[in-house]
């Protein structure tokens, strides 16, 4: 089992796209400092690094991204290539295999997701400073304000973005075991995180529109306000909902990569 | 002693249709073995479940008496194989597939690796990405790749694609030296005749997934399933000839009038006694040659012409 995890790390870090990735990140963070610096001073706001973290969150849509382009990839990617075929003649179970395949997706998606936290934190605070972590964050929460320190702001935005991260990531795994393409994977995963607000909206009218993935996986509102994203829904639904589509997405592409034949 | 490779029964059906129906072959170790027959016969859909890639409708494969299926993890560990192209990563080196290969078998060290690489003659362009490879280099280290764990079972899907002649017989003299002196029993498979009659002890001929005939290469291309030989004589006064020959020959299954001459069908040792007919019966003759069978012919008898070699 070490020597397949060990296999998958090198297949993802020997990659070229993967160091695109990172550089993406580092790119983002110097641009997202370098605009925040400008206003700042235009502005005269005083800017602290864990603000700046926190605003930074939103390039964590780029990591589900990237992440879901490997997890598209990582299954679809030897089918498309062939190498499955050499991959599965081996003296391990199919399950053994696609299960570390697994569990390199979420190694390299959380560790890009807490690369790209580190690098805003890093720039940030050469260009803001280090100190403002305990500095009062006024929090909404329903009809009175909270207040909690910076630092924690912080780590819950990104800690509520992991989420998403961890779902995409597992439906863009089960649509590259599915469909055997990392093309059909990679597009829908990236349609579906970009559009998902989009498509939750468009079934808002719908009675089912409650179950739809996408209304659920941000649990935020619950901590922030008393009206719920859509009417009827509490937290410990949506968490249920979460763990169904979770369960689903893993059974299925268990199903899908033990069963069937490898004749392509 | 089991048979390196048992098949009993294999069938593979896909809805109605039998892709492979009802094979049973026994390939003992040391042996190289072929599977002949046109594309779409079965051959890899049969190489594909002796590897456990698609799972049988019907029958059991062994590979040296462990089940595939039930005692996967013992019968693969036996095998090496190459299913149809030798894909590898190719944003790796080909040292770097190697390791691949080598980690998920247990008990396979470094100079190991060194040595299969020796082996298919590819040391000076291991650490090149595989990106950068001719198809016969991939072709090398897939045979690298497939001998890693020292298989006693070799399976390779139409192996020569690719290759040039002088590949071809250097894969030969490996296949050769695999089987001879360490007892490896080679299963390869393919379409084109020639190459079979250069590798192989053995062949299978294979036709819509039924097994044909089984039979040794050299006796295959020696005589007809009838143990007569063709023979071609060259002559203007070919109605004569045939007047000369007719009902005297014992043994003479056929003869017709041809272009330029005769072509008569009788045991081999009649040919003496066609000549001194001929000669006293005073027929001017330029020639009397042996139409020697081509393994294709042989073929083409086999599956009664209906697959295209």
């Amino acid at each position: 089992m070490m020597g397949l995890l060990r296999n998958e790390h090198v297949k993802i870090y020997r990659r070229a796209r993967t160091w695109i990735f990172y550089a993406a990140m580092v790119a983002i963070s110097l641009l997202g400092v370098a605009l925040k610096h400008h206003t700042a001073v235009q502005f005269h706001a005083k800017e602290t690094v864990w603000m700046f973290l926190d605003s930074m969150s939103r390039a964590v849509y780029l990591v589900i991204v990237f992440a879901s382009i490997v997890a598209g990839d990582i299954v679809g990617g030897e089918f498309a290539a062939g190498t499955v075929k050499l991959l599965l003649i081996r003296p391990h179970r199919r399950w053994k295999i696609l299960l570390s395949k697994y569990l390199s997706v979420l190694s390299f998606s959380f560790t890009l997701l807490l690369f790209t936290a580190f690098m805003s934190w890093l720039v940030g605070g050469f260009v803001f400073g280090f100190s403002g972590a305990s500095a009062p964050f006024s929090l909404p929460h329903g009809a009175h304000v909270v207040s909690i320190s910076t630092w924690a702001e912080s780590v819950r935005t990104y800690a509520y973005l992991a989420i998403p991260l961890l779902l995409t990531a597992t439906l863009a795994f089960m649509i590259s075991t599915l469909f055997r393409s990392s093309v059909v994977a990679i597009a829908l995963s990236v349609f579906l995180v970009l559009f998902g607000p989009v498509i939750t909206e468009v079934l808002r009218s719908y009675a089912w529109d409650k179950f739809v993935l996408f209304a659920n996986w941000n649990l935020a509102p619950y901590f922030e306000s008393d009206v719920p994203p859509l009417p009827n829904m509490t937290l410990s639904f949506s968490i249920a909902v979460l763990t169904v589509y979770y369960a689903v997405f893993l059974a299925v592409s268990w199903l899908s990569f033990t069963k069937r034949d490898v004749s392509a | 002693m089991p048979s390196a490779i048992a098949l009993r029964g294999l069938t593979k059906r896909i809805g109605q249709k039998a892709i492979v129906d009802n094979l049973t072959l026994d390939v003992p170790s040391g042996e190289v073995f072929g599977l002949l027959g046109p594309n779409g016969a079965g051959k890899t859909t049969t190489i594909r479940m002796m590897v456990g890639l698609v799972r049988m409708s019907a029958g059991t494969v062994e590979i040296a008496g462990h089940d595939i299926v039930r005692d996967y993890g013992q019968a693969i560990r036996q095998v090496g194989a190459i299913v149809e192209n030798p894909e590898m990563y190719k944003y790796l080196s080909g040292y770097q597939n190697l390791q691949q290969f080598a980690r998920m078998t247990p008990g396979i060290e470094t100079r190991r690796i060194d040595e299969v690489v020796e082996f298919v003659g590819l040391s000076e362009r291991i650490h090149d990405k595989v990106r950068q490879y001719s198809l016969g280099m991939r072709q090398r280290l897939g045979l690298a790749q497939a001998l890693l764990h020292r298989p006693s079972v070799l399976i390779l899907d139409e192996p020569t694609n690719g290759l040039d002649p002088a590949g071809i017989r250097e894969l030969r003299d490996h296949l050769r030296r695999l089987a001879r002196e360490e007892g490896v029993a080679v299963v390869v498979s393919s379409h084109l005749l020639g190459e079979m009659e250069l590798m192989c002890d053995r062949v299978a001929v294979i036709q819509q997934g039924r097994l044909v005939s089984v039979e040794r290469i050299d006796k295959m291309i020696a005589a007809g399933t009838d143990g007569l030989v063709s023979v071609f004589v060259e002559t203007k006064c070919q109605e004569e000839a045939k007047a000369a020959l007719l009902g005297r020959v014992e043994g003479m299954a056929e003869i017709a009038i041809v272009d330029g001459g005769i072509e008569v069908k009788l045991p081999h040792e009649a040919i003496p006694r066609v000549h001194k007919l001929l000669v006293q019966s005073d027929i001017p003759i330029f020639e009397v040659r042996v139409a020697t069978q081509t393994l294709e012919d042989r073929f083409l008898e086999m599956t009664g012409g209906a697959g295209k070699a």
